[in-house]
Formats: structure tokens, C-alpha cells, sequence
């Protein structure tokens, strides 16, 4: 049979365990009579602690202790004047939203920046282009953009023999394919 | 907390974030036309990713995707229309695979990789991957073809036959060690090819400095039959910028011309020559008869830089015909013999398909080559 933890007993004997996990320890205590005195061990503890804390120390006055506590919050207060104005501004009901708005204004920025069109060129737009159509034919292939927004046809890794030329307006690229022999003729038009 | 707390609320976190980041499949809509020549078989998307970067997501599509010819006719190119309209209004982007040999039933795998940006709160799919067009062997064609991927098709479809045959020549007149010669001659041509990179701003400008431009006149190297000869032309210059190129031409043929391309080689002041690119016709509306004249014009500002990142500075800018689209439909390229001239070889670019067979070569040595070119 395997008992549960000491620490496990513990707790149950002070109704602190979960309700999913007290059922299974009860069913154990009251099957097991080792675990079953160590609960009552726990729960005569407990008792003894809590009528000792309940019990007051041998020649305290409750009247004076109780005239004490008051004039140390007079005294609490008192002090507390002096930042008594911020703190009450603190509670107007306007203060949360202006907190807020700031947040609020970082969130709606970020997600402004996720929304527009990307800033990410792929390097095609020569300066001074303006937003034209640009057609492109590089190292990676030979593409089309617009305002960073462009599609291209890359050049495989196993292209060899690559030649590029121009026909009018459009580009294109040649190569070998390395895998399977084949020719591919890629181009990019403007409309 | 208790432990129970913590890890509910870890688990709603991960929850809360798996939410909050896009899925790569939902991500991205493959829509193909219901008599679609190639149906979707699967889309792999290993190794996609999504990262947050200040206000953004930043998605890393890669995506291999499995595609099966279902008709009973050979692929030899597809090209998918990649839009992205949330994220770029006005632009559009294409993966072509051209040099493709596909029989019926067969499956080949298309492989894009997309980086999207895109505001952290969007929602629904971020791109659409359609199907523009598919190119037979006998070179009819099926699709929407809105971004005229037909013609450009075509023109690689052309260079790849004359590519083959020019291959084909050789391994007959040198045999196989010739054949070897030439394949590590594109290599070399390849490995040598000083690379740019560009920026491009449809009718704009890069500079504010327009007052410092200069007037820069093309010159033109001839091209032996072209149907039509470039005659003069002109592009404003500053720096590494140049725009608004102009260029007259002339049609020499005995046929009407409906689009035609002038490859544009620019030099920098240490006499090195790039192949910037080309200046096409207008898309729709030319009829260029025989003999008369026309002149092209571009509205973009360019911008060349070093893959280094310094600018170029253009000190000279060349030109020659690339390719001609009769109004029957007809297509003309130039002659393997023509690009052979040392001042092409210099400056242009392999064909898509001997750019393939050299790298086939690289890759599997001369029998594969040799295996390869007998299949055509």
C-alpha cells in the first residue's frame, strides 16, 4: 500500500487540501490506522497551537494595548497629511483612462505598423523611381516591384549558366537546370 | 502556471501560428484549361518557407511541378503565366521550358521558384500559375499565347533545329572528336560571357539628370539574307542608364513584315561588348511592305550594372537583326554560317538548346551527346 506523504496527511488534517485530492487521502486514512493516528497527531497540534494564540500574554491590559493601537493610527494619519493630496488624486475616476491612453496609443500604433504596406524592399527601385514599376534582373532572379510590394522568380541553386537580357519591357533570365538538364526561360513583364 | 496551463497555452500558440502563416499549396492557385494539352499530375512543395519581416511575409514558394502530355502529339515547349496581382498590380511573370521532347503519356517536371512579399494580413492565394501556351513538334501551338509565348516559342524551337543540325554537321565532317571540340568551345563561349544585371522601368526614367544625357548613335553589324536592315538609330545615355532607344529600319524582303527584333550589344569604356538584350517591333498593328520604311521605339529606361554592382559606363551601343516574323506566320532566324562571323561568336549567346547539349556533354560525356543528337 502506498501512504501519502507526511506533508499530505498534514494538510488534510487541517482541511487544506483540494476537494479532488481529500477524497482519495479520506478513503486511505480510514482504511490505514498508521496514517490514520499521524492525522490525529496533526489535528490535536493544531488545537494546542490555536488556543495558545487565542490565550493573551500573562499581564497585558487589553484597555491599554487598545488605547496604544488608537493614538499610533492618530499619529498614522497625522503624518499621512502632509501626502494626503496626491494620493486623493489618485482615486478620481478619470486617473485609470489617462493611464490607459498611453498604452492604449502604443497598441494601436504597433498594430497601425503591422497594417501597412511593408517597408521591407527587396533592393529593386533604383533612386528617383517614385513609385514606378521597376523590373529587376540580379544575382537572386529576376523580379518585379512596386513600393516594396513585388513578387520574384529566384534562381534555383542548381542554375548554371545563367544569362540575363532585356526585351523591351520586360526582363529575362536563362539557365540550365543542374538536377534535371533542363532549360527554364524565366521572364517579368510590365502591363 | 501549472504544467497543464503551460502546455495548453504552448499549444495554442503553435496552433495561432500555424494559422497566421500562409500554407504554400494554398498559397498559390494552379488553374489549367479544362482541354488543357498537359494535365497536372502533382506539385511538390518541399522546400517552401514563410518568414515575417517587419510588417511583411516574405514567402518562399519552390515548387517542382509534375506535368503529363495527354495528347497524342510530342511537346517541344510550355510556357506557364505566373501573376501575382495582390501583391503587384501590373505585374506578370512567365517559365518557359523550352527544348522539351515529350511523347504522349509522357510526364516532365517544371520547376518554379517564387519569393513573394506581401502584407502580414492578406489572405487567399497570393499567385496563379496558368498555362499560356504549348508548343508541338510540328509547331502548332494551344493556349491563350497572351504573352505572345508562340512566336518566342517558335524562334527557340527553330534554333534548337538549327542548332542540332549545325551539331549533326560536324559529327558527320569531324567525327566525334570534333563534335567534342565544339561542345567545349560553347562551354568556353559560355564560361567567358561577362555578366550584367538590369534594372528596367517601363516609360520612365532611372535619373532625374536628364540634362546630362547624351545622344548616343547604334551601330549595326550586317547579317547575311536578313530580311531587313536597321539603318540608323539612337538611345539617350548617362552613365550606366540609357533610354528611349530609337531605331529606323528597312524591309529588304519581298515579303510584308508584321514583328521584328533588334538584338541591342552595348560597350563599356574599357571596349568590352555585353549583350544587353533586344528592341522589339510593337506587338500588334505593324505591316511593314517591301521596301518601305519603319522605325522602333522604346519608352523603358534601362539601367546596367556589373554583377558587382557598379554601374556601366555605355560608351558605344551595336545592333544587327535577330529575328524577323513574316505576316504569314513565317518565322526567319539567323543562319548558323552568319552567327559563326568572329563578332558574333564574341558577344552572343549559345541557343537555349546548344547551351542543353553542351551541358548534356559536361554532364554525361560525348556518347550522351552523340546518343541525344541521334534521337532528332
Amino acid at each position: 500500500m502506498t501512504h501519502p506523504a507526511e506533508t499530505v496527511l498534514a494538510l488534510y488534517a487541517g482541511g487544506d487540501l483540494g476537494w479532488w485530492t481529500r477524497i482519495g487521502v479520506e478513503r486511505h486514512v480510514r482504511q490505514c490506522g498508521p496514517c490514520s493516528r499521524q492525522v490525529e497527531e496533526f489535528r490535536a497540534t493544531c488545537e494546542m497551537l490555536q488556543a495558545e494564540r487565542e490565550a493573551l500574554p500573562p499581564g497585558l491590559e487589553w484597555g491599554e494595548a487598545a488605547a496604544a493601537m488608537k493614538a499610533n493610527v492618530r499619529l498614522g494619519l497625522a503624518a499621512g497629511q502632509c501626502v494626503a493630496e496626491q494620493p486623493e488624486r489618485m482615486r478620481h475616476p478619470w486617473h485609470a483612462p489617462a493611464l490607459a491612453l498611453p498604452v492604449l496609443v502604443v497598441v494601436v500604433a504597433g498594430w497601425l505598423l503591422q497594417s501597412l504596406p511593408p517597408a521591407v524592399h527587396t533592393g529593386l527601385a533604383p533612386e528617383g523611381t517614385g513609385g514606378a514599376l521597376v523590373l529587376d534582373a540580379g544575382p537572386a532572379g529576376i523580379g518585379v516591384e512596386r513600393d516594396g510590394h513585388g513578387f520574384r522568380l529566384l534562381r534555383p541553386e542548381a542554375a548554371e549558366s545563367v544569362e540575363i537580357s532585356v526585351r523591351g519591357d520586360s526582363v529575362r533570365s536563362r539557365y540550365v537546370d543542374g538536377e534535371t538538364g533542363q532549360v527554364t526561360i524565366s521572364h517579368v513583364y510590365a502591363e | 502556471m501549472c504544467t497543464r496551463n503551460r502546455s495548453l497555452a504552448a499549444l495554442l500558440g503553435v496552433v495561432a501560428a500555424w494559422a497566421q502563416a500562409p500554407q504554400p499549396a494554398s498559397s498559390v492557385k494552379i488553374d489549367f484549361p479544362n482541354d488543357s494539352p498537359v494535365a497536372l499530375v502533382s506539385a511538390d512543395w518541399g522546400e517552401s518557407r514563410t518568414e515575417a519581416r517587419g510588417g511583411a511575409l516574405l514567402l518562399d514558394l519552390h515548387t517542382s511541378l509534375s506535368l503529363r502530355n495527354v495528347t497524342q502529339a510530342r511537346i517541344r515547349g510550355i510556357t506557364l503565366l505566373v501573376q501575382a496581382q495582390e501583391v503587384t498590380p501590373g505585374g506578370k511573370a512567365s517559365v518557359t521550358a523550352p527544348s522539351l521532347d515529350v511523347g504522349p503519356g509522357e510526364t516532365f517536371p517544371i520547376r518554379i521558384d517564387l519569393r513573394l512579399l506581401r502584407p502580414m494580413f492578406g489572405s487567399g492565394a497570393l499567385a496563379e500559375i496558368g498555362l499560356d501556351g504549348v508548343l508541338f513538334e510540328d509547331l502548332s501551338f494551344y493556349g491563350p499565347n497572351r504573352l505572345n509565348s508562340r512566336r518566342a516559342m517558335t524562334v527557340w524551337e527553330l534554333e534548337a533545329r538549327r542548332d542540332r543540325r549545325y551539331f549533326k554537321s560536324i559529327l558527320e565532317a569531324r567525327g566525334p572528336e570534333g563534335l567534342r571540340q565544339e561542345a567545349l568551345a560553347t562551354l568556353a563561349r559560355l564560361a567567358d560571357r561577362p555578366q550584367l544585371d538590369v534594372q528596367v522601368i517601363p516609360r520612365g526614367r532611372t535619373t532625374a539628370a536628364a540634362t546630362r544625357e547624351r545622344a548616343v548613335d547604334f551601330a549595326f553589324l550586317h547579317v547575311p539574307d536578313a530580311p531587313l536592315e536597321p539603318v540608323s538609330g539612337m538611345a539617350r545615355v548617362i552613365g550606366g542608364d540609357a533610354r528611349a532607344p530609337r531605331i529606323e529600319v528597312v524591309n529588304r524582303s519581298g515579303r510584308p513584315i508584321r514583328y521584328f527584333e533588334i538584338a541591342w550589344i552595348i560597350k563599356d569604356r574599357q571596349g568590352r561588348e555585353f549583350l544587353a538584350g533586344s528592341v522589339p517591333a510593337g506587338e500588334s498593328g505593324l505591316r511593314l511592305a517591301p521596301g518601305a520604311k519603319s522605325e522602333v521605339a522604346e519608352g523603358a529606361a534601362l539601367r546596367f550594372s556589373s554583377v558587382a554592382g557598379q554601374p556601366v559606363e555605355i560608351d558605344g551601343m551595336t545592333g544587327f537583326v535577330s529575328q524577323v516574323e513574316f505576316s504569314d506566320g513565317a518565322i526567319w532566324i539567323p543562319s548558323r554560317a552568319a552567327l559563326d562571323a568572329p563578332r558574333f561568336r564574341a558577344v552572343l549567346a549559345p541557343s537555349p538548346e546548344e547551351q542543353r547539349l553542351a551541358d548534356l556533354y559536361r554532364k554525361k560525356g560525348l556518347a550522351a551527346l552523340v546518343a541525344e543528337l541521334k534521337r532528332f
